[in-house]
């Protein structure tokens, strides 16, 4: 009776729920998974062990340290560029308002992306205050412009949420406004105190990269879209010239656009014509971004079905509305993983700017190295360290379009 | 990487020093083996692609599952061999001998078998997981891109999940993945000019070299005319394809 009992009684279901159950269902779900997990597990073990007992161990970090701030923004506060006087401030200025426009963000959207990058960049600012140089390394002035990020932030939140500033067209006027106060500030103005000109050519490390990724991404979009409607229209000539504009930038090595840029386009215009490097530079990364970006955009357009332009024009709708408000945002939707890589993927060409000469972040560690004897055999640990730059900016490019993704409904329907 | 003397080594198959990474490969004896290997290729895809179109009629006629691809794989796998073998009873020796890496010389050097070198396995690997990411991102974006209802119907006419992917979701996202992936193929062979970083004299760095004695510009010219032409016909090639596969209305 018992056993019969014991026979008929079933076993306890899996545990599905917990670490263990967790664990059974995502890593060791079949034989195939349970091989795959162990396989990934020891690579990933192995490379942490090597990696991490490199980075605590044998890394020597100080060619970090002595860079500091010239990472930041290259040479431009050397006595060279910025004679007489300290120039450090004015990027600085450019990232308080960065904050501040970050914590308008955070006021409009009231939380999200916006309040996670808001929070990051105050913290980070703040903490970046206390980097353990002494006071003659990092002056006071320069600690307490980062330690004004924090405030800065929430004067913005508190001027979105209470002014009738706080509406995405007018924090969109003023992002441009500050980028546009941010470059002249740089720049200086010749005849204003305390604003001497400084020259383009000395502008240089993150703050280099970033105003370059910034004007390239904010203009690549745009242009990539009139290139990819342009090469599907119906227009011949339109077709033409924007199929060779798209094939000639998208063809050639972007180090050589450059080079060219350098050294044939100044033939092309008048001496003292104001076109100078940077502005070349930044003309050239968005053109040929914005060739890249035709074609990503073609593709989500070519898979709309032809019966929703179709059904726009039944109803009534003119051309360009057809194309505005049915195609676009559909071909966008369904692209914004390709158009995001593409981003990455401009940010991280703006360190070719070296051809023509310009020290980005990466340049201005190789130059520090070669011309530093005592730094000759620390290579890896600033190229590890650059690398660690880049992945936390296109890692946050990554997660915002994520967060973009996950709003529109992408894959959900 | 260690040195050729301390490196990772199961003795007379496998060598893993900083010199690269040495494994056993087959020998070419001339011309002979090379026609052996042509002919055997030919039979074994030949045969695979008559037993693919075979069971495909059988499937369509009747029906019945009979899984023309899988049976044509091993047809060409099970054809070829029995083929090696005829040649090998025949002819009494095999045209194929395995050469074996073995160490030797004053430098420690690795002879016989296959080496790749370390240097073309840095560049290799690192190209191919650089362009793979931005590949998976894309593919991901044409995935992502059909409609929930077209996998739903399918799986509702009770097709396994990769034979969802297959036949319905994989030939609709090609209309978004296509010209980014031409895109990113013209990236992979303008990044390949990165070879010159790590000691390999490829177009990009040729040319760099050849600045030193004649005018840039026009060497700079030389080579970007070099770098279209590349990128112009793999484009050809992708853009021709892209028409195939976009919407037909009948």
């Amino acid at each position: 009776m018992t056993a019969s009992y014991n026979d008929t009684l079933a076993r306890p279901p899996r545990v599905t729920t917990g670490a263990a159950g967790w664990a059974r269902e995502n890593l060791f779900g079949t034989w195939c998974d349970a091989l795959l997990t162990v396989i990934c597990g020891t690579a990933l073990a192995l490379g942490l062990w090597f990696g991490l007992g490199w980075v605590l161990g044998d890394a020597e970090w100080s060619v970090i340290s002595a860079l500091g701030g010239r990472f930041v923004i290259g040479k431009y506060n050397t006595v060279a560029a910025c004679a007489g006087q300290d120039c450090f401030w004015r990027p600085q200025a450019g990232l308080i308002m960065v904050a501040a426009l970050l914590g308008m963000a955070w006021g409009i959207a009231g939380g999200g992306t916006a309040r996670v990058a808001a929070i990051v960049l105050a913290v980070a600012a703040s903490a970046f205050a206390f980097l353990p140089y002494s006071l003659n390394e990092m002056g006071l002035d320069v600690r307490l412009l980062l330690l004004a990020c924090a405030p800065a932030t929430a004067i913005g939140w508190a001027v979105a949420t209470y002014t009738p500033l706080g509406t995405p067209l007018r924090l969109a006027i003023l992002s441009v406004a500050a980028f546009v106060l941010t470059l002249v500030l740089l720049r200086g103005l010749s005849g204003v105190p305390g604003l001497q000109p400084v020259s383009v050519n000395d502008w240089g490390g993150l703050m280099l990269n970033l105003i370059l990724a910034v004007i390239g991404i904010t203009l690549c979009l745009p242009i990539g879209i009139a290139l990819a409607l342009g090469r599907r229209s119906g227009l011949p000539v339109v077709k033409v010239i924007c199929i060779v504009f798209i094939e000639v930038f998208r063809g050639v090595p972007l180090i050589t656009l450059l080079f060219m840029s350098q050294t044939l386009v100044p033939l092309a215009f008048p001496e003292n014509f104001p076109l100078n490097s940077l502005s070349r530079a930044a003309i050239i990364i968005t053109l040929f971004s914005s060739a890249y970006m035709a074609e990503n955009i073609r593709g989500g357009l070519q898979a709309l079905h032809p019966g929703q332009a179709e059904a726009a024009r039944a109803l009534g709708l003119p051309g360009w509305q057809t194309t505005l408000l049915i195609s676009l945002p559909q071909a966008i939707r369904n692209v914004i993983p390709a158009i995001v890589g593409q981003f990455i993927s401009l940010f991280k060409d703006t360190t070719l700017v070296y051809i023509i000469s310009m020290l980005d972040i990466v340049e201005i560690g190789r130059a520090f190295i070669s011309s530093n004897l005592e730094f000759q055999d620390n290579p890896r640990e600033l190229f590890v360290f650059l690398a660690i730059v880049f992945w936390i900016f296109t890692y946050s490019m990554s997660y915002v379009s994520k967060r973009v993704e996950h709003h529109l409904g992408v894959g959900q329907r | 990487m260690p040195e050729a003397r301390e490196g990772y080594t199961i003795e007379g198959y496998l060598y893993i020093s900083n010199r690269g990474i040495s494994i056993p490969w087959i020998s070419e004896n001339g011309l002979y083996a090379a026609l052996a290997w042509l002919a055997l290729a030919a039979v074994a895809v030949i045969s695979a692609i008559g037993v693919n179109r075979l069971l495909t009629r059988r499937e369509v006629e009747s029906g019945k599952a009979s899984h023309p691809v899988l049976a044509g794989c091993v047809a060409a796998v099970v054809i070829g061999a029995a083929a090696w073998l005829v040649v090998t009873a025949v002819t009494g020796e095999s045209p194929f001998v395995i050469s074996t890496p073995t160490e030797g010389g004053r430098f420690h050097d690795i002879v016989g078998g296959f080496t790749a070198p370390a240097a073309l396995l840095a560049l290799l690997v690192g190209l191919v997981t650089y362009t793979a990411a931005f590949i998976a991102e894309i593919v991901r974006a044409g995935i992502t891109s059909v409609g929930r209802g077209q996998t739903e119907a399918a799986s509702a006419l009770g097709l396994s999940p990769l034979r969802v992917l297959r036949e319905v979701t994989f030939p609709q996202a090609l209309r978004v993945i296509i010209p980014p992936l031409i895109s990113q193929y013209l990236n992979l062979s303008k990044n390949s000019s990165l070879a010159g970083a790590i000691g390999y004299s490829d177009l990009m760095n040729v040319a760099r070299t050849m600045t030193q004695r004649e005018s840039a510009i026009s060497i700079f010219i030389i080579v970007m005319a070099a770098y279209l032409a590349m990128s112009l016909t793999w484009s050809l090639i992708g853009n021709l394809y892209n028409r195939r596969i976009g919407f037909t209305r009948g």
